[in-house]
């Protein structure tokens, strides 16, 4: 056990006689408090103590947030209990490998090292503990059907049970195969090879049903096909045993894949052998077209759902296509009695369709096509524009977006035929056109615009403050501002200030200074919202929009709630969906800021079906909201589902935006912080690779944004090891950022002092020394100082020093670091004890152990501290060992050591220096 | 797994009840095990909201439930569910912190605003932990009131009889704790 902190000192009578005071003095009016307090309290520190505790009374605290928000928001605990398994044994098998982590259970490669033959299983980790010895029977029980089950295309389960610490664990057939559907591109075979695989699985579905088991959770990561191209299914019945708390009354929680599960698995209903055959169906279509039906499943009628991408294919498609689009209609209703009655009866009617039977699926009645029809188009565009947004949509241009009813038609007619001019080398159709040109041909129009003296003022403001848009929508936000300032000057000229479009102009002009984080966006929004009459509900939604927005920049998120709020209610009485697609995401952006993340959850969700209805499911508006749902989701700690989003967000992308459009990089983004999340540092790296190439691209070199990402693939590298790499990004970003910003900027010297430790390590080590040095005097010549980053770089130069023998060059640096801290109001808790305990390492290093000892008592904070840091702490432990060791006290340096041990391979990626301090010559 | 390890609960835990069938340590680290799963499932699955007082009450009903509930009153239970409670809320926000360990991420951060807000809460709860222990060096019974009606959500009423005092003096311990907390923590 680590040495018990000393106790703060204190004087219980005191506390007791402090308490008694406090009881009495409350029940005072506050006016009469101070003379109580001189009358009844003698000593000087009582009474400043008494007076403390009344001020705080009357001030908000920690306790007015929930525990149940605190705990919310800090989501799933045990970031990484994968680490504690590696090299453990369970049943036969020692863990060689992590395979995979989900919600519910850890997954690691098992590899049997006793008698010299060497099979390999996938060991599945419960993270459901098993208390009762009800639970223990329950799961016992279901897992000899399970091992029952015995088909060639489904993975066998080997042995299951629940080990030493109380873990429950099952051990399976190790396969080594793809998902069927990668499968099936990167062979690229055809429809009818695809379906005959896809039978294959069907049979097996339906064998493991006639034993009555249901997989739950069937989805292409569930089936695979191995190296022999044999079909294989993974994880048959597990979902149950994952989720079953053998509690016969809960059964709230269970295990489901949002894209795949059926609808009576959201509404809580009974899972059947019907549920398998609907997730079968999802399977089948994402097999034949590439992707899940249109619809994100969640609550919704699951009836739109399956018909709403089938339903093209039964009006439009050939005779054979209209078969697979009556089989997937089928398989995929409501109402579970109108699927299949079994996956033999899907497999078999898909094989009538390859030997080119009738198949016995129906299409929906002619009736019910027709209400269906009428019931999409209800809120569409008017068809006579149709062929206009096709041209428009080419340039992610909304200008259409509300361009009927309030409208005079001349005005729109005129709008309509210099759009059609002007965009008339615009490729129709051509949705992957890429941001420069759309804002070349945008600047293009603009131009002609502002000089077409025949054109009628109204037309021209309007015209101009919807490119403004367009040119703020695709990130230029100088050239929006420029136009705009004059779009504005000519409609006050012109129209007057509270003409609506003039308002309109203000309104594009305010996004635009929101968006550029302009300072006078504030003055900007109440000017606005002071100017709009008081029947424009739908502009003031839209201003208060921006206002909330202002708000979080101004981190008041009270106020900016309160704005998003006002929006969404005056959306909502409004007839545009857009508007409350608007207000919504402020509502989500406010409460995310404000730590409410259930509540920007459930925003976000409405938001992400309020944009599928208004854009379709693919539209790069879509994919914002699937961006934000991934950022929330993951900082509830379901990445599972934040993971899915992300891709969502991306599959849009890769739809409607090219290769190198900048949103496409922050959908990138929000990809790698899953990774990273999961300390999956690889493949976080190989996103932020590709997040930095569009982002030069789209931004350049030099820009802020562009920085950032390569200071972030930088600090990936760093964390693989992998200095080399890591150096010429960070250096770039350091050369930039002080070219850009000089020395003394925060940004600057931070930059700085990573390339410094990346250039040490990377073996130039007085290089680096000498690197960190200069960045410790930028951070010191700073007007302001920052002195948590000078502390930093204090700490990395003392790191490199150490790591590389060379320690005159860490001399001075705790008092370095100390006296940084000494200007922070409240330092973070990552830096308790440091600098003591690299005075320790110091100490030793020269040969003085007990003074070493010295420094270690006096860090022992590290352990007692209410926020301990591993690393540190496992330093503290390895460095006792070594000076007990020095002082020829073997048995506590043993015991330190060790424990030293236990918690560094407690640790997925323990740093090289820990791993040198652990090998202590002498032991064993 | 090191978390339980490192966790002084089990050891503090002894002052909150007599001896029962099992070992004392045995029984909270229990109890913190299951509320820590019930949670993290809850924080966990979809559109869930997790209610820490129900929570507590839900595991009270299951293991009275299935006759394992070797508690000797509900007292007890109670006692080690608010204890449990406290103990899972700082070791998460420990887990949060230790996330960081290596220190460069926190700075060069990709989702600065996420990260620094992340942060920002397990600190906040860490200095809670910390201001909550040096109450219960002073006032002890105070602190007792802050774990039961803030962690395990009790009533006044409940923790009055838990406790074995009028209701009179819990609010009176709940407004001085109240104070204490927001003076140190502001």
């Amino acid at each position: 056990m680590p040495p018990a902190p000393d106790p703060a000192p204190f004087d219980s009578d005191r506390a007791a006689r402090l308490q008694a005071a406090f009881d009495q003095a409350i029940e005072l009016p506050p006016s009469a408090r101070a003379a109580w307090i001189e009358a009844h309290l003698d000593d000087v520190d009582d009474r400043a103590a008494l007076r403390a505790l009344l001020d705080a009374d009357g001030r908000d605290g920690p306790l007015e947030h929930p525990v149940d928000e605190r705990m919310q928001f800090l989501g799933h605990d045990d970031p990484s209990p994968a680490a504690d398994w590696l090299g453990q044994r369970v049943g036969a098998f020692r863990l060689t490998r992590l395979l995979g982590e989900g919600g519910m259970a850890i997954v690691y490669l098992g590899e049997r090292d006793a008698g010299g033959f060497d099979q390999q299983v996938a060991v599945k980790l419960l993270r459901r503990g098993l208390w009762s010895p009800l639970e223990q029977r329950l799961f016992r029980r279901e897992q000899r059907a399970l091992a029952s089950l015995s088909h060639p295309n489904i993975t066998h389960l080997i042995d299951g049970g629940i080990s030493e610490g109380g873990t429950p664990y099952l051990i399976l057939e190790y396969v080594h195969g793809v998902p069927i559907t990668d499968y099936a591109a990167a062979t690229g075979c055809g429809d009818r090879e695809r379906l005959a695989l896809f039978v294959v699985a069907c049979r097996a579905v339906a064998a493991a049903h006639r034993q009555l088991i249901v997989h739950r959770d069937l989805k292409p990561a569930n089936i695979l096909v191995d190296t022999a191209g044999q079909v294989k299914l993974l994880d048959f019945g597990i979902a149950k045993l994952l989720a079953d708390d053998g509690d016969v009354a809960r059964t709230e929680m269970t295990v489901l894949t949002p894209g795949y599960a059926a609808p009576e698995q959201f509404a809580g209903g009974s899972v059947t052998t019907a549920t398998d055959v609907y997730s079968l169906g999802i399977v089948l279509h994402e097999l034949l077209h590439g992707e899940r039906p249109a619809e994100t499943a969640s609550e919704r009628s699951g009836r739109a759902r399956a018909t709403a991408a089938i339903e093209a294919r039964q009006r439009t498609g050939r005779a054979l296509e209209r078969d697979l689009a009556n089989i997937l209609g089928k398989a995929l209703a409501t109402e579970p009695d109108r699927r299949y009655d079994s996956a033999s009866e899907l497999a078999d009617d898909i094989e009538r369709h390859l030997e080119g039977r009738p198949v016995h699926a129906h299409p929906p009645s002619k009736w019910y096509r027709t209400r269906k029809f009428v019931g999409r188009h209800r809120l569409g565009v008017a068809g006579a524009t149709a062929a206009a947004v096709a041209v428009l949509a080419a340039c992610a241009v909304s200008i259409w977006q509300a361009g009927h009813a309030r409208h005079q038609s001349l005005r729109a007619n005129a709008m309509h035929d210099f759009i059609m001019t002007a965009f008339g080398q615009a490729s129709p159709g051509s949705p992957r056109e890429g941001p420069p040109r759309i804002t070349e041909v945008v600047q293009e129009a603009i131009a002609k615009a502002r000089a077409d003296a025949r054109m009628e003022p109204g037309v021209r403001i309007e015209l101009l403050t919807r490119l403004g848009g367009v040119l703020r929508e695709q990130g230029a936000l100088q050239e929006a501002a420029q136009t705009l300032e004059w779009t504005l000057g000519s409609a006050r000229e012109h129209l007057g200030a509270t003409d609506e479009l003039t308002l309109r102009a203000e309104l594009e002009r305010l996004r635009v200074a929101v968006e550029a984080q302009e300072e006078d966006a504030r003055v900007r929004s109440e000017r606005l919202l002071a100017a709009i009459p008081r029947e424009r509900e739908d502009l003031r939604s839209l201003a208060l929009v921006q206002a909330s927005i202002v708000g979080l920049r101004e981190r008041n998120f009270a106020r900016a709630l309160a704005d998003a709020m006002r929006s969404l209610e005056l959306a909502r009485a409004q007839t545009q969906p857009s508007l409350v697609g608007e207000a919504l995401g402020s509502v989500f952006q406010a409460r995310l800021s404000g730590n409410d993340l259930q509540g920007a959850l459930a925003a976000g969700e409405e938001l992400l079906e309020v944009q599928q209805a208004a854009y379709g499911p693919n539209h790069w508006r879509v994919a914002t909201v699937h961006d934000h749902l991934s950022r929330v989701l993951r900082r509830l700690g379901d990445l599972e589902r934040a993971e899915a989003h992300a891709r969502a967000a991306l599959a849009i992308d890769d739809a409607v935006l090219p290769r190198d459009d900048w949103r496409r990089a922050g959908h990138l983004n929000a990809l790698l912080m899953v990774h990273r999340e999961r300390h999956d540092y690889a493949a976080a790296a190989e996103v932020a690779r590709e997040t930095l190439r569009i982002s030069r691209l789209a931004f350049g070199e030099d820009n802020t944004k562009t920085l950032r990402e390569a200071a972030n693939l930088g600090s990936l590298l760093m964390r693989l090891d992998r200095p080399d790499a890591a150096l010429p990004l960070l250096r770039g970003v350091a050369d930039v950022f002080r070219r850009k910003s000089g020395p003394h900027a925060y940004e600057s010297a931070v930059a700085r002092s990573n390339a410094g430790l990346a250039l040490g390590m990377s073996g130039d080590v007085d290089g680096g020394l000498a690197e960190l040095r200069a960045a410790i005097a930028d951070f010191e010549a700073m007007p302001k100082p920052e002195y948590d980053g000078l502390a930093e770089a204090c700490e990395r130069l003392a790191d490199l020093a150490l790591g590389r023998d060379r320690i005159d060059a860490a001399h001075g640096m705790p008092d370095c670091i100390e006296r940084a801290l000494e200007h922070l109001e409240s330092p973070d808790a990552y830096w308790l004890g440091r600098a003591d305990v690299l005075r320790s390492e110091l100490a030793l290093r020269e040969g003085d152990a007990r003074t070493a000892l010295a420094h270690l008592d006096r860090a022992a904070v590290v352990n007692a501290s209410a926020a301990p840091d591993a690393v540190l702490q496992i330093q503290w432990w390895l460095l006792r060992a070594h000076a007990q060791q020095q002082l020829g006290d073997r048995t506590s340096a043993a015991t330190s050591l060790a424990e030293g041990r236990r918690r560094m391979n407690a640790l997925k990626n323990p740093p090289g220096r820990l791993r040198a301090l652990a090998a202590l010559p002498g032991t064993t | 797994m090191s978390e339980t390890a490192a966790d002084p609960a089990a050891a503090q835990s002894a002052e909150a009840g007599g001896d029962a069938v099992r070992g004392v340590d045995e029984l909270f680290t229990e109890v913190y095990a299951r509320l820590k799963a019930m949670a993290s499932r809850k924080v966990g699955s979809r559109g869930a909201t997790l209610d820490t007082t129900a929570l507590v009450h839900e595991l009270y009903l299951r293991m009275q439930h299935a006759g394992d509930l070797r508690f000797e009153a509900p007292a007890q239970f109670f006692g080690y569910a608010a204890r449990a409670m406290r103990h899972l809320l700082a070791n998460r926000a420990r887990d949060r912190l230790r996330l960081r360990a290596g220190g460069d991420w926190a700075r060069v951060t990709l989702d600065a605003h996420d990260e620094r807000l992340a942060v920002e809460h397990a600190s906040e709860a860490l200095t809670l932990e910390e201001a909550l222990q040096s109450l219960e060096q002073r006032n002890a019974r105070a602190a007792k009131v802050i774990e039961l009606r803030y962690f395990a959500g009790l009533p006044v009423e409940q923790v009055a009889d838990l406790l074995g005092v009028d209701r009179r003096t819990v609010h009176r311990d709940w407004r001085f704790a109240r104070a204490f907390l927001n003076a140190r923590l502001g």
